[in-house]
């Protein structure tokens, strides 16, 4: 079947099957792979995108619910070149290593940010906000420095 | 996989067309609300139905509403959109529930009408529901039917649902009273599936110092969700003291048939029930306004 829908600010046009999971379209129609491929299942969230503007899994999400609405990818998150303010606060802040993790962890935290979170940060709602991620060399701990110092930034 | 160019996808706008299809396709169709289990379904090879028909752009399947003195929750209705959702804060056993399903972007996408036609006995949602006593209003083209949660899930990942049926919403009534709930669980990976998860639920007298009513329900101890009868018994009417809280969980372990599994063995479990029965019910008390 075919779907239209908003994928990084431009319309676009889709064959699909219905099982499909958005994830493999974006990656072999649209070249989009910063959309990574990892567990499969919908435990490790390396493949999370933006769906009308909340973090899912794209490993999860059948290809023809994207139809009429807005997708963001990693890809569509710099503007001009200019980072968007949560990648700047990871590369800021050294939150990876191998990077395989990083644009999963990057869309969760834009969600977070949009969802009016605490400020002064709490180390614990940041904890429950990227649970959905899974990281195999930092260990997490500059990965939530990243998350708080983008919190705090976003308030200036 | 199994996709075939064959299938089809509906994505229905009102109740009537979803219904429609449902009854056209009596047997072959697959509801999809939020796929965050049927995706991993299909992904096995346990399911490849021809035509799937998706609930969640019809709008009044995802309305969270109070009516009538009860709060209805339409099956679409994602968990993301309970957590923010004004009606469902005093209820505190099931906010608790909420926070700890999965993780933000399985509760962006997962539905309560999804997880109930799911059946799985370790869904968290399930155990605040049934302290609640919610019902489930299932449609066909021809029939409503309501039916209690505790009747709804009949035996292992099997509901009481029709092929030409869809889980139209789940009500439950306010609750009147000094009132708390708290839901429990442990599970071996921060958002993961719970190796036990425990709610309660209690109603206290006007002085505050008796259990005017209580309901404790479980997750992942046996074939389906169940509550605790044994240890509702002992409560009902008693005075608050940790005495009987601590003797009245060591009942739970007389209402639930937990199996040994990856995540824990069925002694481990019983164990668990105990424990977090207390720790549940402490909190809801304390939530009541008792005091312990």
């Amino acid at each position: 079947m075919r779907i239209n829908f908003e994928l990084n600010g431009k319309s676009v046009l889709a064959e699909v099957l219905p099982h499909q999971p958005l994830r493999d379209i974006l990656r072999s129609q649209f070249d989009l792979t910063g959309v990574k491929v990892g567990c499969h299942s919908g435990r490790c969230g390396v493949c999370s995108v933006l769906l009308d503007d909340r973090v899912v899994k794209s490993c999860l999400l059948m290809a023809p619910k994207a139809n009429g609405r807005s997708i963001i990818t990693i890809e569509g998150l710099s503007n001009n070149g200019e980072l968007h303010p949560v990648q700047q606060a990871f590369k800021d802040n050294f939150a990876l290593q191998c990077g395989y993790c990083t644009p999963g962890f990057i869309m969760a935290t834009v969600d977070y940010l949009s969802s009016s979170p605490s400020n002064p940060p709490l180390r614990d709602e940041i904890k429950s906000a990227i649970k959905g991620n899974v990281c195999r060399c930092t260990g997490y701990e500059k990965i939530i420095s990243a998350v708080s110092s983008a919190i705090t930034s976003s308030e200036n | 996989m199994n996709s075939s160019p064959l299938q089809s996808y509906h994505l229905p706008l009102d109740l009537v067309s979803a219904l429609t299809l449902l009854a056209e396709h009596e047997g072959s169709a697959k509801i999809v609300a939020g796929g965050q289990s049927i995706m991993l379904l299909l992904r096995q090879g346990f399911l490849s139905p021809e035509t799937f028909v998706d609930i969640s752009c019809i709008p009044e399947l995802s309305e969270i509403a109070t009516i009538d003195e009860a709060i209805y929750v339409g099956a679409a209705a994602t968990y993301s959109s309970l957590e923010s959702s004004p009606e469902i804060q005093p209820y505190s056993v099931l906010t608790d529930s909420l926070h700890v399903i999965a993780d933000p972007q399985i509760r962006n996408l997962g539905t309560i009408g999804g997880a109930l036609g799911h059946a799985d006995p370790s869904l968290d949602i399930v155990p605040p529901l049934l302290c609640l006593d919610a019902n489930v209003v299932l449609k066909s083209l021809d029939e409503t039917r309501i039916v209690s949660l505790s009747n709804f899930h009949q035996e292992y990942m099997t509901a009481d649902l029709s092929k030409d049926e869809l889980i139209h919403s789940v009500t439950f009534n306010n609750l009147s009273g000094p009132h708390g709930g708290a839901y429990e669980k442990v599970s071996n990976v921060e958002g993961g599936w719970p190796t036990v998860g425990v709610a309660a639920q209690v109603v206290l007298d006007d002085t505050l110092s008796i259990i005017s009513d209580v309901k404790i329900a479980l997750a992942a101890v046996g074939d389906t969700a169940i509550r605790s009868p044994c240890m509702e018994k002992s409560l009902i009417g008693s005075v608050i003291s940790m005495d009987s809280i601590s003797k009245s969980s060591e009942l739970v372990s007389q209402d639930i048939d937990p199996l040994d599994d990856l995540s824990g063995s069925a002694e481990y479990k019983s164990h668990l029930a105990g424990v977090l029965s207390k720790r549940a019910l402490i909190k809801a008390i304390n939530r009541a306004g008792g005091s312990l």
